[in-house]
């Protein structure tokens, strides 16, 4: 699936991997449970590990591994549900999670924006995406009346200036597989 | 059978011939037995964007006419009871709710 | 003649940026409504974004719900909202009891249109539905009132700024209402909103905040539990964030019925639920969500001042008027409310006429109230929750030239807080949810006590009516609580007696089955004879209801019918 970052698809170097696979070279993304069991996974060498977060798991669950993650994936069964948001968040002002932090299912580009907002870098997206639209929603505004984990300026009063990290210029796409 | 209309909300009635009617006395009247069936084919006009949640309507046997059995579908052909210069009330529509 | 004329009194005077941030927000719209007629977006995907802006599909057309955040209109809103009922409804809008007004036939269409023209003069409909943080409300009398210890609208205003498009909390399990008050009479059923907050002056001029969490109506009504007795200003938002951060990752989101955060307090239990807010809290980075005095500073400045200079025979005109006009001064009695400056006062404009429907008012009359709350009232109208208007800064010796003027609008019904006040959702005369009518069974009561001097008599009763569970009527925290359902395609109506929504708040209890309109009526009829034989002199009808209790009343109410 198209993979959306700072409003660009983007090649995804991720693979997702089974419960009951053997262990790759390539960076893979496990199941919680894999993580928190499989040894051997989480003391492989060299090995560029992500989980996928289950979406009724505090992200505090993933304190114990987090120097050994590089990837968080967030799910939002529907773009209904919010709570991929605040595992986002928390991940960011809680546990200082700097890797990349990749949000997987239902998500509208109307979105984008809030997931930035919340710590979220990536977006897998579905096939023919326009990221145009994405980048359009999250153009909307130029200014937020709360604080977020981007830490953003202050315009005035409660108003951040929003930064989004997002390229002003959206032709210059790059293109992967 | 009936809808909303997608741009503007208004309540809507299957009239022969796939037209949505604004009158309920225009409306299409089936058969217990066929209205599923009617149902099914009519989310076509969901699918092209024209109307809204399209359901059944039961009529009030005791009436000739169209008239539904609930209050609600009364209200939705008719307007607001307490409102009779709104709605197709004001239009000379003959459903009254009660 | 005001203090400063470039900013509304008693509301959040717009800035250049935020009018921007507006347009935005209407444009955006725009396009999310050509993307949902072009077929880019499904009804599916377009319904939660066309909530978040207000707009529902009702029983006749869409409906528009705008924000009026903390009740508080200026003359140039009010006049823009008549002419939005003009131009785009049937003339007329309906005050909710969330002190927003509705639109009741709009067309989908021409909703951006809307949304641009609220813009112009600082109205939105940001939020006033959908899973995410609703309208602040909050007191009626705020900034006006003599009994006030702290003007709750500025800390209201932030509020609303913080949660306007939040990152987090706009995909929440279920809505979440939010009131706050400043006076010690709580006016805003603070123990029955999601978060209820009671602002109360501590030392050294500070303002601290008594925190309610899990209060709420609807299918389980609940009253809030206490989670802070005195939170600081400069961690409300904080504070805010810690709760609808627990809220948002607990709060059950497989049920719709018990997604609310009342819910979820029930569930963990009171302690459990404040442990895990005090850990959240505890855990965030204060420093970010700090709110600073000069941020409060800054917005309390763009909140332009009433202009107060009454002459020192006001008092004096107004009683000798009271003397002499005796339908004027029975008005007073029971409409107005002190004012805390000198030869002023607040008075409530009833939105109850005898035969009228509760809270409706024509363009016409919007118009008229702009005019007069410019001439008599700084230019400020309040909503109230009780579907009413207020002008909230009266001079005393201009309030009888005022009432002779509202007499023709009908505006002048004397039934402030009486048995004919009656609070009303739209019910099943416009609305998809409701399971029964609820303006006629309304309009049946004002008929029945229709009599000035009955009302009068019968004394301070308060009358909720909900068309449904969903309570928007409020009747469970009623002095008499109506509740319509469906029996087989028939409306019935389930009374509930003894609900309070103060600092004393209770739930109302059933103490009988669901009648037809009229047989409810007529048991009201009897509860209020028996209240008249019973009660002791200047006894409420709450209190005798409570001395003499539930069994005795349903023995003399129900027993005929």
């Amino acid at each position: 699936m198209p993979l959306l970052e700072c409003g660009r698809i983007v090649r995804d170097s991720w693979q997702k991997l089974a419960d009951d696979a053997a262990l790759p070279s390539a960076p893979c993304i496990l199941s919680l449970s894999r993580l928190q069991q499989d040894e051997a996974v989480r003391t492989a060498p060299h090995l560029r590990l992500g989980v996928a977060l289950p979406v009724d798991q505090p992200a505090e669950v993933l304190a114990p591994y987090l120097d050994r993650l590089s990837l968080v994936a967030v799910n939002f069964s529907t773009f209904r549900d919010g709570r991929g948001f605040t595992q986002a968040r928390s991940l960011r002002e809680h546990l200082a999670f700097s890797g990349e932090i990749r949000a997987t299912g239902n998500i509208l580009p109307d979105q984008y924006a809030f997931l930035l907002r919340c710590g979220i870098t990536t977006v897998e997206t579905l096939d023919g995406t326009d990221p145009a639209a994405w980048q359009k929603a999250a153009d909307r505004f130029s200014f937020a009346y709360q604080p977020s984990v981007l830490k953003e300026p202050v315009l005035s009063g409660l108003r951040r200036t929003m930064r989004l990290g997002l390229p002003r210029d959206t032709d210059s796409q790059l293109i992967g597989n | 059978m009936t809808a909303n209309r997608l741009r503007d909300g208004q309540v809507v009635w299957l009239a022969p011939e796939g037209r949505w009617a604004e009158e309920i006395a225009a409306a299409e009247v089936f058969d217990n037995g066929l209205i599923d069936e009617a149902i099914a084919r009519a989310r076509i006009f969901e699918e092209q964007r024209v109307v809204l949640d399209v359901y059944g309507v039961e009529l009030d046997p005791a009436h000739s006419g169209t008239v539904p059995v609930t209050e609600r579908e009364r209200i939705r052909a008719a307007g607001p009871s307490v409102r009779p210069d709104l709605g197709r009330q004001a239009k000379g529509a003959t459903v009254h709710a009660s | 003649m005001r203090a400063n004329a470039t900013l509304p009194v008693g509301t959040y005077g717009y800035q250049p940026v935020d009018l921007a941030f507006l347009n935005d927000r209407a444009a955006q719209f725009s396009d999310q409504v050509a993307r949902r007629l072009s077929g880019d977006l499904s009804e599916d995907e377009f319904k939660p974004l066309r909530l978040m802006n207000g707009l529902y599909l009702q029983l006749h057309a869409y409906m528009l719900r705008v924000a009026i955040p903390y009740g508080v209109l200026s003359a140039a809103q009010l006049r823009r909202l008549a002419r939005i009922a003009r131009v785009y409804d049937r003339g007329y809008g309906h005050f909710t009891t969330r002190q927003n007004i509705q639109f009741n036939w709009i067309k989908l269409e021409e909703a951006p249109d809307i949304l641009a023209e609220l813009a112009e003069v600082g109205m939105h409909a940001i939020q006033t539905s959908g899973n995410c943080i609703r309208n602040i409300t909050s007191d009626e009398f705020a900034g006006a009132a003599a009994d006030e210890l702290v003007d709750p609208r500025v800390h209201a205003e932030i509020l609303r700024q913080w949660s306007t498009l939040h990152p987090e909390y706009s995909f929440l399990p279920r809505k979440f209402k939010f009131a706050i008050s400043g006076n010690p009479h709580d006016r805003v059923a603070a123990r029955f909103h999601d978060i209820g907050l009671i602002a109360t002056p501590g030392a050294d001029g500070a303002v601290g905040f008594e925190v309610f969490a899990g209060g709420g109506l609807g299918r389980t009504p609940a009253i809030g539990i206490r989670l802070r007795e005195w939170l600081p200003e400069h961690e409300l938002l904080a504070y805010m964030e810690a709760i609808l951060r627990v809220y948002n990752a607990y709060g059950r989101r497989d049920n719709l019925y018990k997604a609310r955060l009342k819910i979820l307090v029930q569930a963990l239990g009171r302690e459990a639920f404040a442990e895990k807010v005090e850990a959240e809290f505890a855990a965030i980075p204060k420093e970010r969500y700090r709110l600073g005095p000069d941020i409060v500073e800054a917005i309390r400045a763009r909140f332009g001042k009433p202009y107060l200079d009454a002459p020192e025979d006001a008092p004096a005109e107004l009683s000798k008027h009271r003397r002499r006009d005796h339908a004027f001064d029975l008005w007073v009695q029971t409409n107005s409310h002190p004012h805390r400056a000198a030869g002023y006062i607040s008075v409530v404009m009833s939105l109850k006429p005898n035969g009228g429907i509760p809270g409706d008012a024509s363009a016409v009359q919007m118009d008229a109230i702009a005019d007069l709350a410019e001439r008599f009232s700084s230019g400020e109208i309040r909503v109230t929750h009780l579907q009413n208007l207020v002008l909230g800064h009266v001079r005393q010796d201009e309030l009888y030239t005022l009432w002779q003027a509202l007499g023709p609008l009908g505006l002048a019904t004397p039934n402030r807080g009486l048995i004919t006040d009656i609070v009303c959702c739209p019910g099943l005369d416009y609305c998809s949810l409701a399971n029964a009518r609820s303006i006629p069974i309304a309009q049946r009561i004002n008929e029945r006590f229709a009599n000035v001097e009955l009302q009068q008599q019968i004394g301070p009763l308060r009358i909720n009516i909900s068309g449904c569970i969903n309570a928007c009527g409020h009747h469970h925290n009623a002095d008499i609580g109506i509740l319509g359902v469906d029996k087989k395609g028939e409306e019935f109506f389930q009374l509930t007696f003894g609900g309070r929504g103060e600092e004393d708040a209770a739930i109302g209890q059933i103490i009988g089955t669901a009648l037809p309109e009229s047989e409810a009526v007529n048991v009201i009829s009897r509860v209020i004879d028996t209240y008249l034989a019973r009660r002791v002199p200047n006894e409420r009808f709450r209190d005798t209801y409570r001395r003499l209790g539930a069994t005795f009343f349903k023995e003399a109410a129900y027993a005929a019918a």
